[in-house]
C-alpha cells in the first residue's frame, strides 16, 4: 500500500524503526506494518536490499546474533545512522509543514 | 519446518544460480531463507498448510527476479569494499617492508649517507598495488555505487583491473624486496625468483582464488538443502 508515496522515504523509514533498539528484518517489517497501522505492509524484498545499502552507507551495523534459538542478521542504528535520521527528521517535518499548509484547509 | 522440496526451497535455488558467489551472497541468502522460513511458519500457525504457508511467504517477499539486481549491486559494492581493504592493508604492509629494506636498514648500517631519490619499487607499488587500491576503497564508499545498477559492470571492471594490477604488482614488488633484503645480508644469490613466487602467494591469498570461490558455491548450495 501507498508504495508511489513511500519512494524517497523508505530508508528514513527503517532508521525511524531501528531508533529504540536492534531489531531483524522479519521484526522491522512487522514493526513498520504494526507503527503504521498496516499503511506500510512492505514486501521482504524491498526492505532487505534497503537495509544492506544502508549498512553499506555505514548507517546501519548489521550483525548475526542467536534470536530465539536461531540465528539471525540483526540491525542496529549507529551514530552516523542517528545523525542521518535527525536531519531525516527535520526534513520530513519542515516539509509535511508546508504541505499541511497548503493543502490543509478547504477553500 | 523442512523445506528440502517446496516453494521456498526453489526459490532460495534460484537466488544462489543468478547472485554472484560470495560470502556475501551466502550471508544475503540465509537472510533471505530465514525470513521465508519464519513467514511460511507464522501462515502455517494461521492454518494454512506447509506447501500453501510457503507459497504465501514466497509471494509476500517478492518475485526473484525483481530483487536480483538489488542484491547484485549490494554483493558486487560489499565484496569491492572488503577486497580494497585487504589490498589497502597489504599495500601498506609492502610500503612498510620496501621503505625498511630500501632506506631504513641501509642508514642504520651506514650504507646510505644520502638522501637518494625513490627507488623504482615506490613507483611500481604506487602505480599497482596502493594507488588502484584506494581508488577502489573510495570508489566502495560512493553511495551511487551501490544505489544506481547502471555503474555495476563498470565496476565489476574496476574490480577486475585493479585485482590484476593487484595481483601483478605485489609479485615484482615481492621479488625486490627479498632479493634486496638477501643483498643486505650479504647472500651472493639473486632472489628475485624466491621473491616473486612469494608475492603471488601472498597475492593469492588476498584475492579469493577459483578453488576458494568454489567451495563457497557449494556452502551456498548445501543451505538450500
Amino acid at each position: 500500500m501507498w508504495a508511489e508515496q513511500l519512494k524517497g522515504h523508505l530508508d528514513a523509514l527503517l532508521l525511524g524503526v531501528l531508533e529504540p533498539g536492534p531489531l531483524h528484518g522479519y521484526a522491522i517489517i512487522e514493526t513498520l506494518r504494526a507503527k503504521s497501522d498496516g499503511a506500510f505492509d512492505l514486501p521482504g524484498g524491498t526492505v532487505y536490499p534497503a537495509l544492506r545499502r544502508l549498512e553499506l552507507a555505514g548507517l546501519l551495523d548489521g550483525a548475526w546474533s542467536e534470536v530465539s534459538g536461531r540465528r539471525r542478521r540483526t540491525y542496529r542504528l549507529n551514530r552516523k545512522g542517528r545523525a542521518a535520521l535527525a536531519s531525516e527528521r527535520a526534513t520530513w517535518r519542515g516539509f509535511a509543514q508546508a504541505v499541511g499548509s497548503v493543502l490543509g484547509q478547504p477553500a | 519446518m523442512s523445506e528440502e522440496s517446496g516453494p521456498v526451497a526453489a526459490y532460495v535455488t534460484e537466488l544462489v544460480s543468478t547472485l554472484p558467489v560470495s560470502g556475501t551472497s551466502h550471508d544475503i541468502i540465509r537472510e533471505v531463507r530465514d525470513h521465508l522460513l519464519t513467514t511460511a511458519a507464522a501462515a502455517q500457525n494461521e492454518g494454512l498448510d506447509r506447501i500453501a504457508a510457503e507459497q504465501h511467504a514466497v509471494q509476500e517477499f517478492g518475485p526473484s527476479n525483481e530483487l536480483i539486481a538489488d542484491f547484485r549491486a549490494v554483493v558486487v559494492a560489499t565484496d569491492m569494499r572488503r577486497q580494497a581493504r585487504r589490498q589497502v592493508a597489504f599495500g601498506v604492509l609492502l610500503a612498510v617492508c620496501g621503505i625498511s629494506v630500501f632506506r631504513f636498514i641501509p642508514i642504520w648500517r651506514g650504507q646510505l649517507s644520502e638522501m637518494l631519490p625513490a627507488p623504482p619499487i615506490a613507483f611500481i607499488a604506487g602505480a599497482t598495488v596502493l594507488g588502484p587500491s584506494l581508488a577502489l576503497l573510495r570508489l566502495s564508499y560512493l553511495p551511487g555505487v551501490y544505489a544506481e545498477h547502471r555503474w555495476r559492470a563498470w565496476l565489476d571492471r574496476a574490480s577486475g583491473t585493479t585485482r590484476v594490477l593487484f595481483i601483478v604488482g605485489l609479485t615484482v614488488c615481492a621479488g625486490l624486496v627479498v632479493d634486496q633484503i638477501v643483498q643486505l645480508g650479504g647472500v651472493p644469490h639473486n632472489s628475485l625468483v624466491v621473491g616473486a613466487v612469494s608475492g603471488l602467494v601472498f597475492a593469492a591469498h588476498v584475492i579469493p582464488l577459483a578453488t576458494q570461490r568454489s567451495r563457497a558455491h557449494a556452502g551456498l548450495e548445501g543451505d538450500v538443502a
